[in-house]
């Protein structure tokens, strides 16, 4: 699915990634876990084409394509979904046009046929059912208005819609209560499939406890310092990073 | 003013000609203004009205095309055309309703228009009263409420020089209308009274979006009694130049006014939006939300403007005034500005110049929507802010 080979990546003149190495299966759940300033968010950054985040050097091999050179919009047609540590509010724009905008320039891209609007109607009230979420979220302007918890949750409902092929989690668990964390958990779950991989970056082990990883990967310093299973997870959770520095 | 008079001629003796036959009154009126015009300069960037404009593109006198406009898109029940002599009304007449030429008011219904903010640079309303030979009374009785009945006034008028219209909208009490004015083209010089009664209501709509070369010149005084509600909402595109001034006045308490404009230029296109709130009188309010956006070389300058005199307590008034701009020759100027009085006043303003915020074209990218798209989607979610109706 993703093969990341010795990526070097800066934003500004700051070097951020040094050399990182990463593969994913399809199907394959990885969790990157790390200290504050590892590079973790710059590397969903990466993956996902943000300006100001410069790949100085490595390669990015998407199911046999160049993921780098892609334009971000042309990832997202490839498959690539980014869930944003800070999703961005679009006053006038609601979220039902604005998914489907972005679902039918996915399916042109792909050379598919547009959804309708009574399909994509129908389509997209099932799976808010299916998500356990409100359905006025679809009514209400992109993001504007909504709390730190229903950002996210808005979040997981896009990639439940656009059903990408790689879905990068944002620190998608920070600032959500136990009930949002599960909802949003179950939405992750309710998505894996043995053709769709994930790539969440967390801080906590909590998140873990809901969506089970099959590789936990600790970033630090630009590079993966360290590789296991979930109970790697455990590990950090109990002794923390202060061994990187030893 | 000798050389604005001297420039104009043609437009003056054009308009004398078509006034010809109005009561001695108002061509005394008329008169009058024109014979003041010596006291006025001509527009120039030295005025702070016209600081931010290039006023010698009101020297245009070339035929300057106006669209075809198509009376069944603008979705009225009743279409009013003003023509440059005397105007054509489409649809029926309601019996609450009355239009006439605005030649045919009688002289103790006439509402005189003096800028009560830079006084000296107002040539152009002096010379709208001197000159105008077109434009409509429009009357609302009392206790008539329409809200869902749209007039729509059409500027249609001749392209061979320039049209000076000035009309009187007065809406009795208690009265709802929706009324909305569309402008084609050509170079137009146009004024307007707005009269609300107690309790009236209003929403306007102003279109005038321009793809060719049009000039447009408009002051627009808006007098509110007690508890009337005006909303008027501006859609602002392109022409040569754009020079819009909006002045209101609170007569009596509880009213409100709120102004929404959407300003976009491109080319070499200039548009100025500026709007005076007086509030001489206790307890009313004011809303004004501009949305302009600025591309090639272009010009945009918006002015809101809220004087509160003393003694007019518990005013509330914002202004939020927020800009892009698309390319690096274009060019905003906004300024809202507050001059209070009084203690118990509730006043918000804001200003913002700046580029698309590239996080947000990111995170639409991101969702597969392309770069241009990704930019209308974002333009078109900036100006629906200023939706006030």
């Amino acid at each position: 699915m993703l093969n990341i080979k010795d990526i070097f990546a800066k934003a500004g003149d700051k070097d951020i990634l040094k050399g990182l190495n990463l593969e994913v299966k399809p199907g394959e759940v990885h969790a990157i876990m790390g200290p504050n300033g590892a590079g973790k968010s710059t590397l969903g950054n990466v993956l996902a084409g943000m300006p100001h985040v410069e790949v100085t050097a490595g390669s990015v091999d998407m199911q046999g394509k160049d993921l780098l050179a892609l334009e971000p919009e042309e990832r997202a047609a490839e498959g690539v979904f980014l869930a944003f540590q800070y999703p961005v509010e679009i006053p006038g724009v609601n979220n039902m046009y604005f998914l489907r905008t972005a679902l039918n320039a996915q399916r042109k891209y792909r050379g598919e046929e547009e959804m309708d609007s009574a399909s994509f109607l129908r389509m997209v009230k099932q799976k808010i059912k299916d998500m356990n979420m409100r359905d006025d979220l679809l009514k209400r302007p992109v993001n504007v208005g909504f709390s730190g918890g229903e950002k996210k949750r808005n979040e997981v409902f896009q990639m439940g819609v656009l059903e990408p092929k790689l879905a990068i989690l944002d620190e998608t668990d920070s600032g959500l209560d136990i009930d949002a964390l599960k909802i949003v958990a179950d939405g992750v779950n309710q998505l894996r499939s043995p053709d769709r991989s994930f790539v969440i970056i967390t801080h906590y082990q909590r998140l873990l406890d809901y969506i089970e990883p099959d590789f936990v990967h600790v970033l630090a310093d630009g590079k993966i310092v360290r590789s296991g299973d979930k109970n790697l997870a455990l590990e950090l959770e109990e002794q923390g990073y202060g061994w990187l520095n030893q | 003013m000798a050389g604005l008079i001297n420039n104009w001629q043609e437009a003056i003796n054009n308009a004398k000609a078509l006034t010809s036959g109005w009561p001695q009154w108002l061509q005394q009126k008329q008169a009058e203004s024109l014979g003041r015009l010596d006291g006025f300069a001509i527009p120039n960037r030295k005025m702070e009205t016209w600081r931010y404009s290039d006023s010698g593109k009101l020297q245009n006198t070339d035929v300057v095309s106006s669209a075809e406009l198509d009376l069944a898109e603008l979705d009225a029940d009743l279409c009013i055309l003003i023509k440059s002599q005397g105007f054509e009304a489409v649809g029926e007449m309601p019996d609450w309703l009355q239009v006439t030429d605005i030649h045919q008011l009688a002289e103790q219904e006439w509402l005189p228009m003096v800028a009560k903010t830079h006084e000296k640079e107002q040539a152009m309303l002096q010379l709208n009263q001197a000159l105008f030979h077109a434009g409509v009374a429009l009357k609302v009785k009392n206790n008539e409420q329409h809200a869902d009945f749209v007039i729509a006034v059409v500027y249609d008028l001749a392209e061979n020089a320039w049209q000076f219209v000035h009309n009187h909208f007065e809406i009795g009490d208690n009265s709802q209308v929706t009324i909305n004015e569309i402008h084609a083209g050509g170079l137009v010089n146009q004024t307007a009274v707005w009269s609300l009664g107690r309790d009236a209501q209003v929403k306007k709509t102003v279109w005038a979006q321009f793809e060719s070369e049009a000039t447009l010149v408009s002051f627009n005084q808006v007098n509110l009694n007690q508890n009337a509600d005006m909303k008027t909402m501006n859609h602002r595109f392109g022409g040569t130049l754009q020079h819009h001034n909006q002045q209101v006045e609170f007569l009596a308490e509880h009213a409100k006014f709120a102004a929404g404009s959407v300003n976009k230029a491109n080319g070499n296109s200039h548009i100025a939006d500026i709007v005076n709130v007086f509030h001489d009188k206790k307890h009313n309010t004011s809303e004004v939300i501009h949305r302009s956006i600025a591309d090639g070389q272009s010009q945009i300058f918006n002015n809101a403007k809220a004087v509160v005199a003393h003694g007019a307590d518990h005013s509330e008034i914002s202004q939020d005034l927020k800009n892009i701009l698309l390319s690096d020759d274009a060019k905003v100027f906004s300024k809202p500005e507050l001059e209070v009085s009084t203690d118990e006043v509730v006043a918000a303003h804001g200003s913002t110049i700046g580029a698309l915020d590239e996080s947000s074209l990111f995170y639409l990218q991101s969702r597969g929507i392309d770069a241009k798209q990704a930019k209308d989607i974002m333009i078109e979610s900036f100006v629906a802010e200023a939706e006030v109706c």
